[in-house]
């Protein structure tokens, strides 16, 4: 009964803010936010370059070639960033630390054009100061054709939108989608190489692509918590993979010229250390994840969404303990509501957001009495995010959560967090 | 410039969903009544005690990774994961203990230790194998995790409190013969207390459903050991794998938990408050108090004892309402595990303590299991299905008619 006077409560909540989205998105509104629109439609006014064709084709929308720096020097070399930093009130079961800042992310980008053909892009990710410092991306593209081109390094594996576009400064909320960290284990970059291209089917519609052989998730990813995937970004993958098995990701894109895309991406490899100086030590053991996402994009208005399954094997002995199947989606509403009121800002624009979360990590999981393991989240977020330009956003954001445990007993946490966090 | 109605209609329907969120609930999550969950300190401890105290609370929900030490074979990753909210474990967390011989005879039973035994570790780090039950095996125990709150008053309890009820010999011919199980303490054991009885160089158990620890820091070192394979200055070796013929090395070198987290988890395990009793003063529970007595109950389901003097002030003579003698009873062939333990027998139990009896369901997502395995979830059933030494509560229970057997019935659920 709890948990369907809940599902009442989130379905009222959302009809009303979806309602609101749609019938405020039907009349087309030329302003956009950083989260609505790229950077490479900047004003005029702004004492640089808009030009960001030096760098080639974008790929994903507001991905790691859509980055708005790389409008600045309009030349080969740009250096860019972004800062993330917020404060926050948080409770869980009525009982709050209190009120707390956190100097969440400094990110680095550097890209360089160094060819006409050959580029290059890294991020340098600073988490928490200096607490943990990630060289997140340095790869280099070899551009072909529209169709084929060829990509190698430190790469954003492609399995879900967020993955690839996933900067602070892009959001109106603050915290990451749960599927998207918790299921899919974003930030999830990988050392590989692949490939990955464009078709255009007639005049507007187009199909896009990638896919690459990575290291992979390692041996951690049955953790002291569970299975959590991000526990299986082992450290030393970049250095080598921990069995010899590449693991291999792909997504596939298509984009109408509604502003409507949507993309289907998958992940799959073995994760665990089965052989040893030529000796096999243990089975095979597989994780895979399928993702499906999609973004609509029409005057102030952004919809975007994204569902994820994994599935993980475990080992005979473990299998009581370990999820094996996994699952999560979220959707996420942005609409301006006001632009230009200020008169010092004129690019200034208020925004309303709402997200909602669910994560299931033990799904179809049983106890040994019969009944489902828990373990589920669901989240409703809303934000109310002030830009004073496209690319800086202060935001006002208020989550709750409903959690059950493997156990199904139910508990709320819920945090008011003010946030800063822009692009430089 | 977005003009005024538009913004009006924009910020409209997103603040009607803002006001159907907060009728959803409180916007910040609320605290659960005291009463309804087990976890807490004592009242009473020093801003020092409450420090250690949270970190004993942080290593007892600790779980353990192979890199720390886990296995090779175990039960379980954390002490929590039998102890759910410091309350009685879910089924599914059940450990099975096992042996081969007659279980009335404890000095000629076999631990089967050369085939993993006393317990049962099914479960295995990568790499490893876990165990299976030996064919041989006789006496077979499945026994879940009890709650684990109020121990440190139980410890504070004088032996001679305890052994006022001892009757192994049933004397005074009412049917009941509780005894105590005397345990031979292991090297790592320091008698902390000086009410200690001894029997030749064996000590009194008072915990584990076999009244097979002498302290908590027994039990607790026994359990990082037998649990989830976690060895400590107290049990400085992983649990005997038969695959290997002996404490196989797991990951980690040995001691895998320091002694600073092994005391603090006996501290936490110490200054845990025992549970709070739901609506005492309602008439059913008052009435099914009385009847609680006048069917037996109460003859070994004893209401409460006195602790002494104690280091930590909160606990020293204190009435403590546990529900329990803390002695073996022969509970019948239905409960009987043909596994005997120290002087305890296959037929023999320590008795339960009955507080928090009423809080088992919230923290096992609203099902309530009852006795050592779990094997009920309907109260009466639990009543019933006692026998041995039980056996004339058990009738007279079932002959209350079914009003007053429900006024018992809402007494054990508010403890």
């Amino acid at each position: 009964m709890r948990r369907l006077n809940q599902l009442f409560c989130l379905l009222g909540f959302w009809a009303s803010t979806t309602a609101s989205l749609f019938a405020s998105a039907a009349k087309p509104d030329a302003g956009q936010s950083i989260a609505a629109e790229p950077a490479r439609r900047a004003p005029a006014a702004r004492p640089m370059s808009t030009d960001k064709s030096w760098i080639g084709p974008i790929g994903v929308k507001r991905g790691l070639f859509d980055r708005p720096y790389l409008a600045r020097l309009g030349s080969a070399v740009a250096i860019g960033g972004y800062i993330d930093m917020l404060g926050a009130f948080k409770q869980d079961q009525g009982i709050s630390e209190g009120w707390s800042f956190e100097a969440r992310r400094f990110n680095i980008f550097v890209s360089s054009a160094i060819a006409d053909f050959v580029r290059l892009t890294s991020e340098l990710e600073f988490e928490h100061g200096t607490e943990e410092i990630a060289l997140e991306t340095a790869l280099v593209d070899l551009l072909l054709f529209h169709g084929l081109n060829l990509r190698g390094g430190i790469l954003l594996v492609p399995i879900g939108r967020f993955n690839l576009s996933h900067d602070s400064p892009i959001y109106d909320l603050i915290d990451r989608p749960l599927v998207s960290t918790q299921i899919i284990p974003s930030t999830f970059s990988d050392v590989g190489a692949g490939l990955f291209g464009s078709f255009r089917l007639g005049r507007k519609h187009r199909i896009g692509y990638e896919l690459y052989l990575l290291n992979g998730l390692g041996d951690g990813l049955l953790s002291t918590e569970g299975t959590r995937l991000s526990a299986g970004r082992n450290p030393t993958r970049f250095e080598s993979d921990n069995n010899g098995s590449p693991a291999l990701s792909g997504r596939v894109t298509y984009s109408t010229p509604l502003g409507l895309e949507v993309a289907a991406s998958f992940y799959t490899g073995i994760y665990n250390t089965f052989r040893r100086d030529g000796q096999t030590i243990a089975a095979k053991q597989w994780a895979t994840i399928i993702a499906l996402d999609a973004e609509y994009e029409r005057g102030p208005l952004v919809l975007r969404g994204e569902a994820a399954f994994a599935h993980i094997d475990v080992p005979e002995e473990l299998v009581e303990l370990f999820a094996r199947r996994q699952f999560g989606l979220y959707f996420e509403g942005t609409l301006r509501v006001a632009k230009g009121a200020l008169s010092v800002f004129d690019e200034a624009a208020l925004y309303l957001a709402s997200r909602i979360d669910y994560v299931d990590l033990n799904a179809r999981r049983r106890h040994a009495t019969g009944e489902l393991v828990g373990e589920e989240t669901t989240r409703l977020s809303v934000a109310l995010s002030f830009r004073p330009v496209p690319g800086t956003s202060f935001r006002l954001v208020y989550h709750h959560s409903w959690l059950n445990d493997p156990l199904n007993n139910a508990s709320r946490s819920a945090a008011l967090q003010l946030g800063l966090a822009t692009y430089f | 410039m977005t003009s005024k109605r538009s913004i009006r209609w924009r910020l409209l329907l997103p603040g009607l969903a803002l006001i159907t969120l907060g009728g959803c609930g409180p916007l910040f999550s609320a605290s659960p009544a005291s009463s309804e969950i087990l976890d807490g300190p004592i009242d009473g401890l020093s801003a020092g005690q409450l420090a250690a105290f949270l970190a004993g609370d942080d290593a007892f929900a600790e779980a353990f990774s192979p890199q720390m030490g886990l296995g090779p074979v175990f039960n379980e990753r954390s002490c929590v994961a039998c102890h759910p909210g410091d309350g009685r474990g879910h089924p599914s967390t059940n450990l099975t203990r096992f042996g081969r011989g007659d279980g009335m005879q404890p000095d000629k039973f076999d631990y089967l230790i050369h085939l993993g035994g006393p317990q049962l570790q099914p479960h295995a780090i990568p790499g490893y194998q876990g165990e299976r039950l030996p064919a041989s095996a006789t006496g077979i125990s499945v026994r879940g995790g009890p709650l684990v709150t109020g121990l440190g008053l139980i410890e504070a309890i004088p032996d001679s409190v305890i052994l006022e009820r001892e009757d192994p010999d049933d004397l005074d011919g009412d049917g009941i013969s509780g005894r105590a199980n005397y345990i031979a303490p292991p090297a790592f054991l320091a008698p902390l207390y000086d009410h200690f009885v001894r029997r030749g160089t064996k000590l009194l158990g008072r915990f584990g459903r076999k009244a097979t620890a002498i302290t908590l820091r027994h039990q607790t070192a026994n359990a990082y050991f037998h649990d989830m394979g976690i060895s400590s200055d107290a049990i400085n070796s992983d649990p005997y794998n038969p695959q290997f013929g002996g404490p196989q090395a797991d990951h980690a070198a040995d001691p895998e938990v320091s002694s600073a987290t092994l005391s603090a988890v006996v501290f936490y395990l110490r200054t845990l408050r025992p549970p709070e009793r739901h609506q005492p003063n309602r008439s059913d529970v008052i009435s099914g108090e009385r009847l609680f007595i006048q069917v037996g109950c109460e003859r070994c389901h004893r209401q409460s004892m006195t602790t002494g003097e104690s280091p930590i002030a909160p606990l020293a003579n204190q009435e403590v309402k546990l529900y329990s003698d803390l002695l073996l009873h022969d509970m019948g062939s239905a409960l009987a595990d043909n596994f005997p333990e120290g002087q305890a027998t296959g037929r023999e139990w320590r008795t339960t303590p009955l507080w928090g009896l009423g809080k088992i369901g919230n923290l096992l997502g609203g099902t309530a299991y009852y006795l050592h395995d779990g094997r009920t979830t309907d109260l009466r059933e639990a009543i019933l299905v006692h026998g041995g030494e039980a056996e004339q509560a058990r009738n007279a229970f079932a002959t209350l008619p079914s009003t007053e057997q429900e006024q018992l019935l809402s007494f054990l659920l508010s403890l």
